[in-house]
Protein backbone atom coordinates (compact mmCIF):
# COMPACT_ATOMS: atom_id res chain seq x y z
CA UNK A 1 0.00 0.00 0.00
CA UNK A 2 2.94 2.56 0.78
CA UNK A 3 4.66 1.42 -2.52
CA UNK A 4 1.48 2.56 -4.45
CA UNK A 5 1.43 5.93 -2.86
CA UNK A 6 4.63 6.75 -3.74
CA UNK A 7 4.20 5.18 -7.16
CA UNK A 8 0.82 7.86 -7.62
CA UNK A 9 2.93 10.66 -6.16
CA UNK A 10 5.38 10.73 -7.96
CA UNK A 11 3.11 10.22 -11.06
CA UNK A 12 1.48 13.76 -9.42
CA UNK A 13 4.60 15.05 -9.26
CA UNK A 14 5.74 14.53 -12.76
CA UNK A 15 2.79 16.19 -13.71
CA UNK A 16 2.71 19.46 -12.26
CA UNK A 17 6.48 19.56 -13.60
CA UNK A 18 4.94 19.31 -16.95
CA UNK A 19 1.97 21.43 -16.43
CA UNK A 20 3.68 24.70 -16.35
CA UNK A 21 5.32 24.14 -19.68
CA UNK A 22 2.31 22.82 -21.51
CA UNK A 23 0.48 26.06 -20.40
CA UNK A 24 2.84 28.15 -21.40
CA UNK A 25 3.45 26.44 -24.87
CA UNK A 26 -0.20 26.40 -25.25
CA UNK A 27 -1.89 29.53 -27.62
CA UNK A 28 -2.45 32.28 -26.45
CA UNK A 29 -6.51 33.37 -26.20
CA UNK A 30 -6.99 36.47 -28.32
CA UNK A 31 -8.69 38.95 -26.12
CA UNK A 32 -7.81 38.18 -22.62
CA UNK A 33 -4.25 37.13 -23.41
CA UNK A 34 -1.34 35.61 -20.86
CA UNK A 35 -4.58 36.07 -17.76
CA UNK A 36 -6.35 33.38 -19.69
CA UNK A 37 -3.51 31.00 -18.41
CA UNK A 38 -5.22 30.38 -15.03
CA UNK A 39 -7.84 29.02 -16.29
CA UNK A 40 -5.80 25.85 -16.85
CA UNK A 41 -5.13 25.60 -13.17
CA UNK A 42 -8.44 27.30 -11.61
CA UNK A 43 -10.89 25.26 -13.92
CA UNK A 44 -9.55 21.54 -12.63
CA UNK A 45 -9.27 23.02 -9.48
CA UNK A 46 -12.91 23.81 -9.22
CA UNK A 47 -14.02 20.23 -10.61
CA UNK A 48 -12.17 19.13 -8.06
CA UNK A 49 -14.09 20.86 -5.43
CA UNK A 50 -16.85 19.96 -6.56
CA UNK A 51 -16.40 16.28 -6.83
CA UNK A 52 -14.51 16.53 -3.52
CA UNK A 53 -17.54 17.57 -2.03
CA UNK A 54 -19.58 15.52 -3.15
CA UNK A 55 -17.47 12.56 -2.22
CA UNK A 56 -17.88 14.10 1.24
CA UNK A 57 -21.50 14.52 1.08
CA UNK A 58 -22.16 10.82 0.02
CA UNK A 59 -19.48 9.48 2.36
CA UNK A 60 -21.52 11.29 5.26
CA UNK A 61 -24.67 9.62 4.23
CA UNK A 62 -23.50 6.27 3.96
CA UNK A 63 -21.89 7.23 7.73
CA UNK A 64 -25.19 8.08 8.88
CA UNK A 65 -27.10 5.12 7.86
CA UNK A 66 -24.72 2.51 8.13
CA UNK A 67 -22.36 4.16 11.06
CA UNK A 68 -19.24 2.77 9.22
CA UNK A 69 -16.68 4.26 10.58
CA UNK A 70 -14.70 4.54 7.43
CA UNK A 71 -16.97 6.45 5.81
CA UNK A 72 -16.72 8.95 8.15
CA UNK A 73 -13.15 9.34 7.81
CA UNK A 74 -13.15 9.30 4.02
CA UNK A 75 -16.00 12.50 4.22
CA UNK A 76 -13.72 14.17 6.67
CA UNK A 77 -10.47 13.48 4.36
CA UNK A 78 -12.74 15.14 1.26
CA UNK A 79 -14.25 17.54 3.25
CA UNK A 80 -10.78 19.04 4.36
CA UNK A 81 -9.52 18.64 0.99
CA UNK A 82 -12.79 20.63 -0.35
CA UNK A 83 -11.67 23.45 1.78
CA UNK A 84 -8.16 23.44 0.86
CA UNK A 85 -8.98 23.31 -2.88
CA UNK A 86 -12.08 25.80 -2.62
CA UNK A 87 -9.79 28.26 -0.75
CA UNK A 88 -6.95 27.75 -3.47
CA UNK A 89 -10.16 28.58 -6.19
CA UNK A 90 -11.30 31.72 -4.32
CA UNK A 91 -7.64 32.69 -4.93
CA UNK A 92 -7.00 32.32 -8.35
CA UNK A 93 -10.72 33.35 -9.62
CA UNK A 94 -10.89 36.77 -8.54
CA UNK A 95 -6.66 37.48 -10.15
CA UNK A 96 -8.51 36.20 -13.32
CA UNK A 97 -11.81 38.60 -12.70
CA UNK A 98 -9.70 41.22 -11.99
CA UNK A 99 -8.40 41.09 -15.70
CA UNK A 100 -11.49 39.95 -17.71
CA UNK A 101 -14.11 41.63 -15.75
CA UNK A 102 -12.58 44.38 -14.17
CA UNK A 103 -14.06 43.36 -10.52
CA UNK A 104 -12.80 41.14 -8.09
CA UNK A 105 -15.50 40.12 -7.78
CA UNK A 106 -19.35 39.01 -8.83
CA UNK A 107 -22.12 37.80 -7.09
CA UNK A 108 -22.80 35.53 -10.01
CA UNK A 109 -24.21 31.79 -9.96
CA UNK A 110 -20.94 29.78 -9.69
CA UNK A 111 -18.52 31.93 -7.42
CA UNK A 112 -21.59 32.08 -5.19
CA UNK A 113 -22.63 28.67 -5.25
CA UNK A 114 -18.36 27.94 -4.69
CA UNK A 115 -18.41 29.98 -1.99
CA UNK A 116 -21.08 29.11 -0.27
CA UNK A 117 -19.92 25.19 -0.88
CA UNK A 118 -16.63 26.53 0.58
CA UNK A 119 -17.87 27.79 3.61
CA UNK A 120 -20.44 24.94 4.44
CA UNK A 121 -17.25 22.69 4.36
CA UNK A 122 -15.68 25.49 6.52
CA UNK A 123 -18.67 24.94 8.83
CA UNK A 124 -18.19 21.28 8.67
CA UNK A 125 -14.90 21.33 9.91
CA UNK A 126 -15.33 23.83 12.75
CA UNK A 127 -18.35 21.54 13.84
CA UNK A 128 -15.87 18.90 13.46
CA UNK A 129 -13.42 20.43 15.61
CA UNK A 130 -15.56 22.12 18.03
CA UNK A 131 -18.68 20.38 18.31
CA UNK A 132 -17.48 17.98 21.50
CA UNK A 133 -18.92 14.57 22.10
CA UNK A 134 -21.33 13.40 19.03
CA UNK A 135 -20.03 15.84 16.65
CA UNK A 136 -18.99 13.41 14.01
CA UNK A 137 -22.57 12.84 13.15
CA UNK A 138 -23.41 16.38 13.79
CA UNK A 139 -20.72 17.32 10.66
CA UNK A 140 -21.99 14.45 8.84
CA UNK A 141 -25.23 16.12 8.68
CA UNK A 142 -23.75 18.93 7.77
CA UNK A 143 -21.97 17.92 5.09
CA UNK A 144 -25.20 15.85 3.68
CA UNK A 145 -27.12 19.37 3.94
CA UNK A 146 -24.45 21.24 2.19
CA UNK A 147 -24.21 18.81 -0.57
CA UNK A 148 -27.80 18.91 -1.02
CA UNK A 149 -27.83 22.46 -0.88
CA UNK A 150 -25.62 23.54 -3.20
CA UNK A 151 -28.34 22.44 -6.65
CA UNK A 152 -30.43 25.00 -5.30
CA UNK A 153 -28.13 28.31 -4.60
CA UNK A 154 -26.81 27.22 -8.41
CA UNK A 155 -29.86 27.36 -9.66
CA UNK A 156 -31.32 30.41 -7.68
CA UNK A 157 -28.55 32.60 -8.34
CA UNK A 158 -28.57 31.18 -12.07
CA UNK A 159 -31.81 32.57 -12.59
CA UNK A 160 -31.00 36.09 -10.86
CA UNK A 161 -27.77 36.89 -12.76
CA UNK A 162 -24.75 35.23 -14.46
CA UNK A 163 -21.63 36.27 -16.10
CA UNK A 164 -19.10 33.35 -15.36
CA UNK A 165 -18.13 31.67 -18.77
CA UNK A 166 -20.69 28.88 -18.97
CA UNK A 167 -19.38 25.41 -19.03
CA UNK A 168 -19.47 24.98 -22.26
CA UNK A 169 -16.59 26.72 -22.68
CA UNK A 170 -14.65 23.16 -22.14
CA UNK A 171 -15.77 20.93 -24.93
CA UNK A 172 -15.39 24.43 -27.36
CA UNK A 173 -11.60 24.76 -26.90
CA UNK A 174 -9.14 25.17 -29.00
CA UNK A 175 -7.18 21.98 -30.11
CA UNK A 176 -3.96 23.72 -28.68
CA UNK A 177 -5.62 24.32 -25.23
CA UNK A 178 -7.69 21.62 -25.18
CA UNK A 179 -5.05 19.23 -24.70
CA UNK A 180 -3.45 21.31 -22.33
CA UNK A 181 -6.39 21.38 -20.15
CA UNK A 182 -6.94 18.22 -19.72
CA UNK A 183 -3.81 17.16 -18.91
CA UNK A 184 -4.32 19.68 -15.68
CA UNK A 185 -7.70 18.08 -15.13
CA UNK A 186 -5.86 14.72 -14.52
CA UNK A 187 -2.90 16.00 -12.76
CA UNK A 188 -5.62 17.56 -10.38
CA UNK A 189 -7.50 14.65 -10.15
CA UNK A 190 -4.21 12.41 -9.73
CA UNK A 191 -3.09 14.76 -6.77
CA UNK A 192 -6.64 14.65 -5.32
CA UNK A 193 -6.76 10.94 -5.23
CA UNK A 194 -3.17 10.71 -3.51
CA UNK A 195 -4.63 13.46 -0.72
CA UNK A 196 -7.69 11.73 -0.13
CA UNK A 197 -5.76 8.19 0.47
CA UNK A 198 -2.94 9.64 2.06
CA UNK A 199 -5.49 11.52 4.57
CA UNK A 200 -7.89 8.40 4.72
CA UNK A 201 -4.58 6.35 5.82
CA UNK A 202 -4.10 9.05 8.30
CA UNK A 203 -7.44 9.08 10.01
CA UNK A 204 -7.30 5.57 10.16
CA UNK A 205 -3.80 5.21 11.73
CA UNK A 206 -4.94 8.20 14.41
CA UNK A 207 -8.26 5.65 14.94
CA UNK A 208 -5.69 2.61 15.19
CA UNK A 209 -3.97 4.27 17.63
CA UNK A 210 -6.28 5.49 19.66
CA UNK A 211 -8.02 2.18 20.13
CA UNK A 212 -4.20 0.43 21.48
CA UNK A 213 -4.07 3.14 23.76
CA UNK A 214 -7.03 2.47 24.95
CA UNK A 215 -6.26 -1.09 25.36
CA UNK A 216 -3.33 -1.11 26.68
CA UNK A 217 -5.17 1.37 29.82
CA UNK A 218 -7.84 -1.40 30.38
CA UNK A 219 -4.28 -3.77 30.73
CA UNK A 220 -3.32 -1.34 33.30
CA UNK A 221 -6.11 -0.95 35.21
CA UNK A 222 -6.86 -4.95 35.57
CA UNK A 223 -3.39 -5.33 36.51
CA UNK B 1 -21.35 30.15 8.93
CA UNK B 2 -23.65 27.34 9.39
CA UNK B 3 -27.25 29.41 8.74
CA UNK B 4 -25.79 31.63 6.08
CA UNK B 5 -25.28 29.35 3.40
CA UNK B 6 -28.13 26.71 3.80
CA UNK B 7 -30.81 29.08 4.11
CA UNK B 8 -29.23 31.76 0.89
CA UNK B 9 -31.61 30.07 -1.55
CA UNK B 10 -34.99 30.81 0.51
CA UNK B 11 -34.16 34.04 0.95
CA UNK B 12 -32.96 34.78 -2.79
CA UNK B 13 -36.11 32.48 -3.79
CA UNK B 14 -38.22 34.87 -1.37
CA UNK B 15 -36.91 37.93 -2.53
CA UNK B 16 -36.48 37.72 -5.57
CA UNK B 17 -40.74 36.03 -5.62
CA UNK B 18 -41.86 39.21 -4.09
CA UNK B 19 -40.14 41.56 -6.22
CA UNK B 20 -41.36 40.06 -8.90
CA UNK B 21 -44.88 39.95 -7.84
CA UNK B 22 -44.90 43.56 -6.51
CA UNK B 23 -43.21 44.94 -9.55
CA UNK B 24 -45.17 47.03 -12.48
CA UNK B 25 -46.30 45.53 -13.78
CA UNK B 26 -46.02 42.12 -12.00
CA UNK B 27 -44.10 39.19 -13.41
CA UNK B 28 -46.59 36.48 -12.42
CA UNK B 29 -44.26 33.70 -14.26
CA UNK B 30 -40.98 34.63 -12.83
CA UNK B 31 -43.02 34.23 -9.17
CA UNK B 32 -44.25 31.42 -10.38
CA UNK B 33 -40.59 29.83 -10.59
CA UNK B 34 -39.19 30.88 -7.34
CA UNK B 35 -42.52 29.67 -5.53
CA UNK B 36 -41.89 26.43 -7.39
CA UNK B 37 -37.77 26.33 -6.03
CA UNK B 38 -39.13 27.46 -3.00
CA UNK B 39 -41.40 24.10 -2.50
CA UNK B 40 -38.94 21.77 -4.13
CA UNK B 41 -36.17 23.34 -1.47
CA UNK B 42 -38.94 22.39 0.83
CA UNK B 43 -39.92 18.89 -0.12
CA UNK B 44 -35.96 17.71 -0.45
CA UNK B 45 -35.14 19.28 3.52
CA UNK B 46 -38.20 18.18 4.56
CA UNK B 47 -37.58 14.75 3.53
CA UNK B 48 -33.69 14.65 4.70
CA UNK B 49 -34.83 16.30 7.98
CA UNK B 50 -37.30 13.24 8.98
CA UNK B 51 -34.99 10.75 7.13
CA UNK B 52 -31.70 11.66 8.51
CA UNK B 53 -33.89 12.57 12.44
CA UNK B 54 -33.64 9.06 13.87
CA UNK B 55 -29.88 8.00 13.26
CA UNK B 56 -28.61 11.74 13.78
CA UNK B 57 -30.48 12.11 17.30
CA UNK B 58 -30.14 8.35 18.72
CA UNK B 59 -26.81 7.57 19.85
Amino acid sequence: MRKSFVVWLGVAAVMFVVAPILVVRAPYESTMGLVQKIFYYHAPLGMMMFLSAFVSGIAAGIFIFNGRAAADRVSLAAAEITVLFGSLVLITGPMWARKAWGVWWQWDARLTSSLLLWMIFVAYLLVRRYGGPGSDKLSAAVALFGMANVPFVYVSVNVWRTLHPKTSVVPTLQPGMREVFWFCVAAFAVLYGVLLALRVRLATQQAEVERLYLELDDQSELS
Amino acid sequence: MLLYPITIPVIIGGVRGTAALLGDPPDVAMAQFWIGLLLFFDVVFIVLSLWTFEPLMTE
